[in-house]
């Protein structure tokens, strides 16, 4: 018997399949809806793109435009972007790009401006649901010089004008069929859907093998790739819908790497590097996730921007850096991230400060005796609403200290978590949060809050909801300062703008900001080159500069 | 029998019509579509896009038109495209529904083959050491978690010892034979446990109720072996209720098991439907709804013929 148990014990662990270093199989949470580039856009998608396909521009690691299909970035200076005037009597902006002279799809046919102007075709057509027909619609002009060189006409110059981000290339010679056949139903029909596994689909430096459809994309070296030749030959993603597992299937090495970008949620790096730090190298990445607290102006006490601040003075974000997230998470101004070029740090500050907290209460009306909550002149108790997402644990440990501090000062809390797609379908976009909500955007490097802050963004049911002004924030002073950035293309003459802006954001508090969260990467020691950039073009997009040690 | 059996078909095609209206309108009452969840996110989408989207998606036709257009679709086969997956839905349910039916009947078996013995073996001897084991195995086989349970297989078998793999199917690294096998341990041995106490506790409750009937005493009297006593008469009698169970437990086998297969990123038809509900994607949760709902009926009806086959006494009316 004790034979035989010992055969099957050996049977076991001699079965359990060996990691080839040509492979690299990598851990995600999530599976894109699609991997059509111009359908639905998310941070997955965006992920395995990365190794795939290539932007025309990006903001590189620097937090700066740069060419990934282009020779030079468009600039009045460079002569390589042009005021023009409009039919309509407007003015636009023509932009010269120039494709790699040797850039071909995976199956070897030439990349040529035929494929970007097939694309646009795409995604300007009516009857093809691309998520993001605004970009697409922008375009008043493509004028195709030769195999290499296009000119597109944008119907407006704003600060953002030498990006041509948002318009994904798309394989002419394999898709204008299917799309030519029916528009309404290319989304269905395309061979991104139907067989992803086309290597004509893709141009990469790598291109997709093999799907298992919410499972797995496989990945083989493009052979076609006219840049740096990658050092991996082959590369698994491989979808983990829960973290335990993924945490458990990179210990039993059945995945190499949790990617930062999709992977392992902040709080569990930080646990599994206590444990593991001396198998696998640990990298922390500041992002430009922006945790905030949003404060409904409809509901009083938070119209009181007294009140606003005195909150924020009460809690203590060191302390929750510290104890919640190793340090990790550090306190932030506002909006603006401070590796970000357009960061001042010349504003407002709250740092913890009960009593100051204390005494901005008492002016705004709300007094307390001994411990008790603060009530106003009607004997009102204070009383707020926190409101959460229950699918984020890191937000509930944050809600319980915010309560426990806010009860400090005086402020009764009611934490109400409800599901993303409640909060975010229905709770955020229609105001009905009587209180706080604490939730994260991700934005771009110098990505300016019109839809967030502009006064006209307050969805209501007579705009059908249109904005992301949940808090309900209204200030002319801003208003204009968001103009004029948008209009403003002199970084230098942008720049007071932007402090400015920031400002008046940490002096009225429309959103009370806790920090600007970080993504942790966790590497075997044996896999090299990954450089993560932090904001929403992942480190995938240089998957060519990665390497093992062999 | 046969006007039975037809009788139980046009209750289960009513049922089903009843339940898809439910589940249709049910998913569209939950709050954000499928637009309002991709303008979070991506908080640039225009308003003309919400509205141009909404439109061509059919979101801004009244619940009820959209229930009714799915109807005549589903009607005639075609259960339409995921908008999850963009994949026709037929294609995700039928791998889904493979990899469901190996992990839950692989388990439903082994539960049945643990169940079975162990709850006669501790009906023939109530209140007795044996019966006290076994119940206390039962107790905590229905106490525990399976998310607990499966969290530990998981540290102990595939982090700590690594003799099985921590989920997948295997399919992935082309795992054959023995090797895909392997994949299949843990998750079943979670569901197993999970589910073999309530099992053996209908065994044993069934088998108790019958050794006290007159027609045992008769057959004791009568000098058959105890053996034959059990098999021939208590055995088919005991198993009326355990077959209501099974009736019961049958659309189970084809609508998976979520946190197990969650737990063990195993794709099976729990993880399918459960993410086509929360991502509003009416046409994979609707069909994978509707088969879930149409197997539980049809187990029904098997678990009453089954009755009849049991016990020629009963009369299907």
């Amino acid at each position: 018997m004790r034979k035989l148990i010992a055969f099957l014990m050996l049977t076991l662990v001699t079965s359990f399949p060996a990691q080839a270093r040509d492979l690299l199989k990598i851990g995600i949470s999530g599976y894109p809806e699609t991997l059509h580039p111009a359908f639905s856009s998310s941070a997955v998608q965006s992920y395995i793109h990365g190794f795939v396909l290539r932007p025309v521009t990006a903001f590189d690691h620097d937090w700066k435009i740069a060419c990934f299909m282009c020779a030079d970035v468009p600039s009045f200076e460079n002569g390589l972007a042009k005021r023009v005037a409009l039919a309509d009597g407007g003015e636009g902006v023509e932009l010269t790009f120039t494709l790699p002279a040797n850039a071909k799809w995976g199956d070897g046919v030439p990349l040529t401006s035929r494929d970007v102007a097939f694309s646009i075709t795409v995604g300007q057509h009516p009857d093809v649901p691309v998520a993001n027909q605004e970009v697409f619609n922008r375009i008043v002009g493509f004028e195709s010089v030769d195999d290499q060189t296009f000119k597109v006409t944008m119907d407006r110059i704003d600060y953002t004008y030498q990006s041509f981000g948002g318009v994904e290339i798309l394989p002419e010679h394999l898709e204008r069929p299917v799309f030519e056949q029916d528009p309404a139903t290319y989304q269905k029909r395309s061979l991104y859907v139907t067989a992803p596994a086309t290597p004509g689909l893709w141009f990469g430096p790598y291109i997709v093998s093999d799907v298992v459809t919410a499972s797995a994309v496989m990945l083989d070296s493009n052979p076609y790739w006219w840049g740096q030749k990658p050092d991996i030959a082959k590369i698994q993603l491989r979808n983990f819908e829960n973290t335990t597992a993924l945490e458990a299937s990179l210990r039993t090495g059945e995945i190499d790497y949790a990617s930062g970008e999709t992977g392992m949620a902040l709080d569990k790096v930080i646990a599994f590097e206590r444990r593991f730090t001396n198998l696998y190298d640990i990298s922390y990445q500041k992002g430009l996730s922006y945790y905030h607290l949003d404060a409904n102006q409809a509901f009083p006490p938070l119209d009181d921007r007294r009140v606003r601040q005195a909150l924020l003075l009460a809690i203590d974000r060191t302390e929750i850096s510290t104890k919640l997230f190793a340090g990790k998470n550090t306190p932030t101004l506002s909006f603006i991230h401070p590796d970000d070029p357009v960061f001042t740090p010349d504003v407002a500050r709250y740092d913890f400060n009960p009593e100051q907290a204390g005494r901005l209460l008492d002016d705004a009306g709300w007094t307390r005796t001994d411990d008790r909550p603060r009530t106003n002149a009607d004997g009102d108790v204070l009383r707020l609403t926190l409101y959460g997402a229950t699918e984020s644990s890191t937000g509930q440990l944050i809600q319980q200290v915010l309560q426990n501090r806010w009860k400090q000062i005086g402020v009764e809390v009611d934490i109400l978590n409800q599901p993303a797609r409640v909060l975010f379908g229905e709770t955020l976009p229609q105001r009905k949060f009587d209180g706080l909500a604490i939730f994260g955007w991700l934005s771009a490097p110098e990505h300016l809050p019109l839809t967030i802050l502009r006064s006209d963004q307050v969805p209501t049911a007579d705009n059908l909801y249109e904005g992301q002004n949940y808090t309900g924030y209204t200030n002319p002073r801003v208003d204009e300062l968001i103009d004029a950035i948008e209009l403003e293309l002199d970084f230098d003459k942008r720049l007071p703008l932007w402090h400015e802006l920031q400002k008046i954001y940490a002096q009225d508090l429309p959103a009370l900001p806790l920090y600007h969260g970080e993504n942790g990467f966790i590497f075997p020691k044996w896999l090299k080159g990954i450089r993560p950039t932090g904001h929403m073009y992942p480190s995938s997009l240089w998957a060519e500069e990665w390497y093992i040690i062999r | 029998m046969r006007r039975f059996i037809v009788t139980r078909l046009i209750q289960t095609l009513v049922v089903m019509l009843a339940v898809s209206f439910g589940a249709y309108v049910l998913i569209g009452l939950m709050p954000g579509d499928p637009i309002d969840l991709m303008i979070t996110a991506n908080p640039a989408i225009s308003s003309a896009d919400v509205a141009r989207l909404k439109a061509l998606y059919g979101l801004d036709q009244p619940l009820v038109v959209r229930w009714f257009y799915w109807l005549m679709m589903a009607l005639q086969g075609d259960f339409g495209y995921s908008r999850l997956f963009t994949q026709p839905v037929t294609d995700l349910i039928a791998p889904a529904l493979g990899n469901s039916l190996k992990l839950m009947l692989a388990s439903w078996a082994l539960s049945l083959v643990i169940a079975i013995p162990a709850g006669i073996y501790a009906a023939l001897k109530p209140r007795s050491f044996r019966d006290y084991a076994v119940n206390l195995s039962a107790f905590a086989g229905v106490s525990i978690p399976p998310f607990w349970l499966g969290l530990l297989a998981i540290l102990l078998f595939a982090v700590t010892l690594r003799w099985l793999p921590a989920g997948g199917t295997g399919q992935l690294d082309n795992a054959q034979g023995w090797d895909a096998l392997r994949y299949l341990i843990l998750p079943v041995a979670t569901l197993t446990i999970a589910s073999v106490g309530s099992h053996i506790r209908f065994v044993r409750g069934s088998m108790i109720e019958v050794m006290r009937q007159d027609f045992i005493r008769t057959a004791r009297a009568k000098g058959l072996s105890e053996r034959a006593v059990i098999t021939n008469h208590a055995l088919r009698n005991g198993m009326m209720p355990v077959v209501t169970l099974l009736g019961l437990e049958f659309g189970t086998l084809f609508s998976g098991a979520l946190i197990t297969e969650t737990l063990f990123s195993w794709p099976g038809m729990g993880r399918l439907i459960y993410n086509a509900v929360i991502g509003s994607d009416y046409n994979l949760a609707m069909a994978g709804l509707m088969l879930a709902t149409l197997v539980t009926l049809i187990g029904n009806l098997l678990a009453d013929l089954g009755y009849k086959w049991l016990d020629p006494r009963v009369r299907l009316s």
